[in-house]
């Protein structure tokens, strides 16, 4: 199921950029703070898809679903504050009304997925008579406004302020939509309401999750009642709606079927046999922004950009363009295009001891951007890395070669924690199998150390070597001539080229320069 | 002027004041924002003899200037386009300039500064020069666009006029569309001209490959005229395409596709 979330994860950002507006935007999952997002941050957090209720489509009609409306919310608020509280709780509620009145005009797609996502959103509210306190008469308000009825029965004092309320929330969202009036409006109208309901506006709101759990089922006839009710109370927005089209959902059936066999794909790929020794990084939750150095990756991609499609001029025997003097002295006289690209596969070490630790972030960013050049010219790539949990050695594999580079990666990568020593031998040995069945052009090693047990990593060089596996080595050290000592001592290791460099930015550029000397 | 080239932005009053004044021209635009289809209206407009050259990493300065050839044995020239079209006095249209490799682009400098004149070293060492009414123009893509350069500063100072074409804003490109349609799906062209701009958007980040040009508008019009039901167009023209870079990329566009049109 994570690999699922990861998918989700790539999609729902791809959507969710798309929809609100902002490029910026990304997509986490999060089973503690339920559904919210933080526009500063530009990050949208969701209630994780597997424990969302009803069978596999009916999640992922949800999160989409879900993902949709915070995604108008990033449109059309100014502010989105944290439902926690009586008053946020209220205002959402309103804007969410309004934010789906504004994004049906632009899309006009979404009404049956409206229809089935308030379905089940109304089968997720707890009963009435299971909410206590002073909690109850809001959330009867919820339901009310929202879905036009309540799961249980309302206590007789609440019933009179509850459909006042009601009321009144559903004229101050018409006026909205009415005057073009945003969020600093609906805020005002969300104290009305709060003094209608005569609660405390601080308040707090129990952190509102899917009442209905995964283990819950959700029968047939409950979820045809439950969009009943939601279609007779919206019919003045909707007008009427197939029950049928509705719960078949066929717009994104297609669509939830191709990321169903994308995950799968992506677990495969991530299994590889023989990969015992080596983990995979958790991407859920790491925010990879902070290591995405765009003017980096920019200047990388333009620096490097002819390589994409590069073409150099070679002499054949035939050809476009005749180069007389070449004819006259009797060498090869056309001048025709070679393409120029890198064919060889590499795969990359990355050194996470604790002696990188204090310029992890540059490190990262500059292995992040070294990443994201070779995806983009196409180069087959695997990356590794190596750090110490536990006082134990982990190999953590960041991409494989069959996998595309993507967002779940560079969380991967921003995700571990530079620590420990730099036990190569042990690594190499991890790797083992996973390089006899890849059998990569090249192995590069980045490192800005020597390592613990030399002589067991001569070794285990010369094995690989003999596998035809080209062993490099980079040396990144804080000057110039600590970088050249790291080299030279990683010379006599027997890895078959050295290079050393002192400055982070330069490690893509370096890289890049092996790769091309390998063709 | 043909009545479907809807100039929205001026651009061929500027044309003709530079035509007038013998100042070279150049055109900055992403793809598919209708830098040719100005071109060549304008061409029309004035009546000149328009030679187009597109170039690309691969053209090299013998498409521009001629080449030797080998014809049994006796080696002789075959000019370029660029040596034809000055000789001519004709309007030269150079697409896509930031393409081209350096080499190339120095050639092409050589000619078009205010001697107007190139010298065929290639050949016989004789000069060229440009007829009265020479007249060049040149396209380039923002550096966005994979395979594009920055261009050489002295390159850049030979076309002095500098047009920006953006994509249109909405209600013009709607507009555009109108003249090559019957006009009577405006609200379906609308939302097909927003799903493009989203699109654009996401090739713009990089998030997907390919960016839709007018020209995919107008189709998706037309379409719609033929009786075509605007998602079913909308999924023909601007969707179908991404299934080329695996199902992931077309389902996500067909997704957008989906919430804009059901």
């Amino acid at each position: 199921m994570a690999r699922t979330a990861q998918s989700f994860s790539e999609i729902g950002s791809f959507l969710a950029r798309r929809w609100s507006g902002n490029t910026r935007i990304g997509v986490d999952f999060s089973e503690k703070t339920g559904t919210r997002t933080r526009l500063t941050e530009n990050r949208i957090i969701l209630f994780p898809v597997e424990r969302r209720p009803g069978d596999d489509f009916a999640r992922y009609r949800q999160f989409r679903m879900d993902l949709w409306y915070e995604s108008m919310k990033v449109r059309f608020c100014r502010r989105i504050l944290s439902r926690d509280h009586a008053f946020g709780f209220v205002l959402d509620m309103l804007e969410e009304r309004r934010v789906e009145s504004l994004g049906r005009r632009m899309w006009r797609g979404m009404d049956n997925e409206i229809m089935f996502c308030q379905t089940y959103r109304f089968l997720s509210r707890p009963p009435l008579t299971q909410v206590y306190g002073r909690a109850k008469i809001l959330e009867a308000f919820y339901q009310h406004f929202m879905f036009g009825a309540f799961r249980g029965e309302v206590q007789s004092g609440h019933f009179q302020r509850v459909l006042r309320a009601s009321r009144a929330a559903g004229k101050a969202v018409r006026a909205a939509l009415e005057g073009d009036l945003g969020t600093d409006w609906m805020e005002k109208r969300a104290g009305e309401i709060i003094r209608i309901l005569d609660i405390d506006s601080l308040q707090t709101v129990p952190v509102s999750l899917p009442f209905v759990r995964q283990d819950m089922p959700v029968n047939r006839r409950d979820v045809t009642r439950f969009l009943g009710a939601v279609q007779k109370n919206r019919e003045g927005d909707f007008g009427r709606t197939d029950p049928a089209a509705v719960l078949a959902g066929e717009s994104v059936s297609g669509e939830y079927r191709t990321v169903n066999e994308e995950a799968l794909i992506h677990e495969k790929k991530d299994s590889v046999p023989g990969m015992g020794g080596i983990r995979t990084p958790a991407s859920e939750g790491v925010d990879e922004s902070a290591i995405y150095d765009a003017d980096l990756i920019g200047g990388l991609k333009t620096r490097f950009r002819r390589w994409k499609n590069g073409y150099s001029e070679v002499h054949r025997r035939s050809g476009d363009e005749l180069d007389v003097e070449s004819y006259l002295d009797g060498h090869e006289p056309f001048i025709t295009d070679a393409r120029r690209s890198i064919k060889s596969s590499v795969v990359i070490l990355l050194d996470h001891s604790s002696s990188i630790s204090a310029d992890a972030v540059g490190y990262k960013k500059a292995t992040l951007g070294l990443c994201e050049v070779l995806a983009y010219l196409d180069v087959r790539f695997a990356a590794y890395a190596f750090s110490t949990v536990d006082r134990e050695v982990v190999c953590w594999l960041i991409k494989n070669e069959e996998s595309g580079w993507g967002r779940v990666h560079a969380r991967r990568l921003a995700g571990i924690v530079a620590n420990g020593s730099t036990p190569l031998a042990q690594v190499y040995q991890k790797m083992l199998p996973a390089l006899q069945a890849r059998r990569p052009d090249i192995f590069l090693t980045l490192t800005d150390g020597e390592p613990s047990d030399p002589a067991a990593v001569r070794e285990i060089i010369r094995s690989v070597r003999s596998r035809g596996i080209r062993m490099v080595a980079l040396g990144l050290g804080p000057g110039t001539s600590r970088a050249t000592t790291i080299a030279s001592n990683l010379k006599r290791l027997g890895y078959e080229r050295t290079l050393a460099t002192s400055r982070l930015q330069d490690i893509p550029r370096k890289v890049l320069g092996i790769l091309d000397a390998g063709e | 002027m043909e009545p479907t080239y809807l100039d929205w932005n001026d651009s061929i009053g500027i044309l003709e004041r530079a035509y007038k004044a013998g100042l070279f021209v150049l055109v900055i635009g992403p793809k598919g924002t209708g830098k040719t289809t100005l071109v060549r209206r304008f061409a029309d407009h004035v009546g000149a003899n328009l030679e187009s050259i597109n170039f690309s990493l691969r053209t090299r300065e013998s498409h521009l200037v001629g080449t030797k050839t080998l014809d049994n044995g006796t080696v002789g020239f075959a000019e370029g386009l660029l040596v034809r079209s000055m000789r001519s006095g004709s309007m030269l249209y150079l697409d896509e300039l930031n393409a081209a490799e350096a080499d190339v682009l120095i050639r092409l400098d050589e000619s078009l500064d205010d001697r107007r004149q190139i010298i065929l070293k290639e050949s016989s060492g004789e000069t060229i020069r440009a007829q009265n009414g020479w007249f060049v123009v040149g396209t380039i893509n923002p550096l966005s666009h994979s395979g594009t350069k920055e261009l050489p500063p002295q390159l850049l100072s030979r076309f002095p006029v500098r047009i920006r074409l953006e994509y249109p804003p909405e209600d013009t490109e709607c507009d555009i569309v109108d003249r090559h349609t019957s006009g009577n799906h405006r609200e379906a062209v609308l939302q097909g001209v927003r799903l493009a701009n989203i699109l654009r958007q996401a090739a713009a980040v990089e998030e997907l490959f390919y960016s839709p040009s007018i020209r995919e508008t107008i189709a998706f019009g037309i379409l719609l005229d033929s009786g075509a039901d605007a998602e079913r167009a909308a999924r023909m023209v601007f969707g179908n395409v991404y299934s080329q870079w695996g199902e992931m990329e077309y389902q996500k566009v067909k997704d957008i596709i989906t919430s804009m049109f059901g």
